[in-house]
């Protein structure tokens, strides 16, 4: 009974300050060793490359989550974002020769922008519209994407992108972010924070508000909450979420091309988010590392990955509507359950 | 049938929190309401009750900003609030509870009445992502005022189960103790007793009398009129959208138009 109580909040309710403070500190820890030694475990460039990719899902499906899972605003147009942080962070570099890190500054701001605007007109829609809505944004950018050439290069894409700048690092020297290991210790890093800070967010009243929003918008009017404010809040960061993706997806692969940001790349992100159970931030992070990690390891089976994802999408919401998070839950209650009774 | 303007006048000027002035509203060629007056007064209750289809859901849709009139003005605690969107009405202070109930269901009981806290917390805006002394402190403050509220329908006990698994009748009384939490000026309760069986209406009854008693503004829509009688200081009648009577309780009982609205006429 009490378990279930537990989780009735949707993973919200914080347990005793101190034991919750420990227990943050310890997985905080935990995640900064493994993020540590995994490149110095698994040298292999390929492996390492496929963990960069892992680290920006994880951005990618972190945003998304937010809209979806907390604030309950179906986005498929999370790809849009993505793209527009990309295009916008490398043309401004190739084009104007802005220093990296301020177009990654203005790359991300202007997908959140983006995603601002879109909710504005959108916030009046729900549920299905709004996802129609988000949709026909993803094509559209997409569409010009492919067809300014001029700005864009269309199909023939950007080529030789250059990866962020190299750090000085006083004591260690100069980190040069073209090599594999150290791009993924930026992007992982950069992702993680963004998790501790969504974390902290959703843990805040602006969690409960968005919450309130999700489970019921007219009682959530009733308590002087303004649903439309914080459904464009969610889109914002959330977009901004998939802007900084793109940023670093154009820099580490160092080739843009319209098809990367393809709207079928938006089901996939949806899958993350789904697979690893939305509504919680734990579960979409590892729902992006498996759904990124086991395509990769069944290469073998090319195209049929993606009969794979819509595979895990059915189960998963016909069987386990809570995802892995919800199957992590469960199989830790048969431990301790069955150890108690 | 405007009787409200004769019910101030005879009072000595007490302080009106709610009052409503020539309201209509129809829906293609039914007028649900229509020029409909009335004042609430501060510290009072006034029952609305009436056959269905009177035009008391209209009436408090109206009041609570789900749809604008077509004419008339709504003033609230001395601001024009007619075209007030709903969340605004909140913030000045007009709570509500829903004839069909609406819970956050998923949440827990403790997490519904905590949502209601939304607009009485101020805290630095840096303090939302980096949760500092502030943070922590509204946050056991907010807590605890919710226990007590909790307490106060008697839920503590069941504060940390999901909201959609409470009985019917706690359901009624968690919505009350979430509206509660915005320490409204008034709240508009629909027909809280529906679907209750005798013994909660009884203890919802404990409960509003006790609102009551502190001084909480009541408006109550509702159909048990044993509620009614025993919780209202007013109490308008309406009937085919417009008042039909608007006075004391013990007055309605004999009132000719409101008998023959409820039984009909009676052919000698």
């Amino acid at each position: 009974m009490s378990e279930r109580a537990a989780t009735a909040g949707s993973g919200l309710a914080a347990g005793p300050a101190s034991t919750g403070a420990l227990r943050w500190w310890a997985i905080t820890l935990a995640t900064i060793v493994v993020i540590a030694i995994l490149p110095l475990v698994v040298t292999d460039k390929y492996w390492q490359s496929t963990f960069i990719v892992c680290a920006i899902h994880v951005l990618l499906a972190l945003g998304l989550d937010l809209m979806l899972g907390f604030a309950g605003q179906l986005n498929l147009g999370q790809s849009a974002f993505f793209g527009i942080g990309a295009y916008v962070s490398t043309l401004l570099i190739t084009r104007l020769g802005i220093p990296y890190w301020v177009a990654f500054l203005i790359g991300t701001l202007g997908a959140g922008l983006a995603g601002v605007l879109l909710s504005v007109f959108g916030v009046r829609l729900r549920g299905h519209y709004l996802a129609i809505a988000s949709m026909g944004f993803a094509v559209i950018t997409y569409q010009i994407l492919l067809n300014w050439i001029s700005v864009t290069q269309g199909p023939l894409g950007i080529y030789a992108i250059k990866p962020p700048p190299p750090l000085a690092l006083p004591g260690i020297g100069l980190i040069d972010f073209a090599k594999p290991a150290n791009m993924f210790y930026l992007v992982s890093g950069f992702t993680f924070a963004a998790y501790l800070f969504l974390v902290a967010l959703v843990r805040s009243p602006i969690g409960e508000a968005l919450t309130a929003v999700r489970e019921d918008e007219v009682s959530a009017a009733s308590l002087g909450i303004n649903c439309a404010a914080w459904k464009v809040f969610a889109f914002g960061v959330g977009a901004a979420y998939a802007g900084a993706a793109g940023c670093f997806y154009a820099s580490f692969v160092g080739t843009l091309v319209p098809d990367a940001f393809n709207m079928s790349e938006s089901f996939t992100i949806l899958a993350m988010v789904v697979v690893g159970g939305m509504g919680t931030l734990i579960g979409p992070v590892w729902g992006a590392i498996v759904l990124t990690i086991l395509p990769e390891l069944l290469r073998s089976i090319g195209d049929l990955r993606l009969v794979l994802y819509g595979l895990a999408l059915t189960l998963v919401v016909m069987l386990m509507p809570g995802g892995l998070v919800q199957l992590a839950r469960g199989f830790m209650r048969l431990i301790t359950g069955r150890g108690r009774v | 049938m405007n009787a409200a303007a004769t019910i101030s006048e005879t009072q000595s000027r007490p302080t009106v929190l709610l009052s409503a002035a020539g309201l209509s509203k129809s829906f293609g060629g039914v007028q649900a309401v229509r020029s409909t007056s009335f004042v609430v007064e501060q510290g009072t209750v006034l029952a609305v009750i009436g056959p269905n289809g009177a035009g008391k859901s209209t009436l408090i849709n109206l009041l609570t900003g789900v749809h604008a009139p077509d004419a008339g003005q709504v003033t609230f605690a001395g601001a024009d609030i007619t075209e007030a969107v709903p969340y605004k009405r909140a913030r000045l202070g007009l709570a509500r509870s829903f004839q069909k109930i609406r819970l956050f269901k998923q949440l827990s009981v403790l997490e519904n009445v905590v949502a209601g806290f939304h607009i009485r917390q101020s805290l630095p805006a840096w303090q939302y992502v980096i949760h500092g002394a502030a943070f922590r402190k509204t946050q056991a403050q907010v807590r605890g005022e919710a226990m007590e509220l909790l307490s106060y329908v008697g839920l503590a006990d069941e504060a940390q189960i999901a909201a959609g698994s409470l009985a019917y009748g706690k359901q009624r009384l968690l919505e009350i103790a979430r509206a509660l939490a915005l320490r409204p000026k008034l709240l508009l309760l629909d027909e809280p007793a529906a679907g209750l069986n005798p013994v909660e209406v009884e203890r919802m009854l404990i409960h509003l009398a006790g609102l009551r008693t502190q001084g909480l503004t009541l408006l109550v829509v509702e159909h048990n009129m044993d509620l009614v009688m025993n919780l209202a200081d007013h109490i308008l009648v309406m009937n085919h959208g417009e008042a039909l009577f608007d006075g004391a309780p013990a007055d309605v009982q004999n009132n000719p138009a409101v008998i023959k609205a409820y039984l009909g006429e009676y052919q000698a």
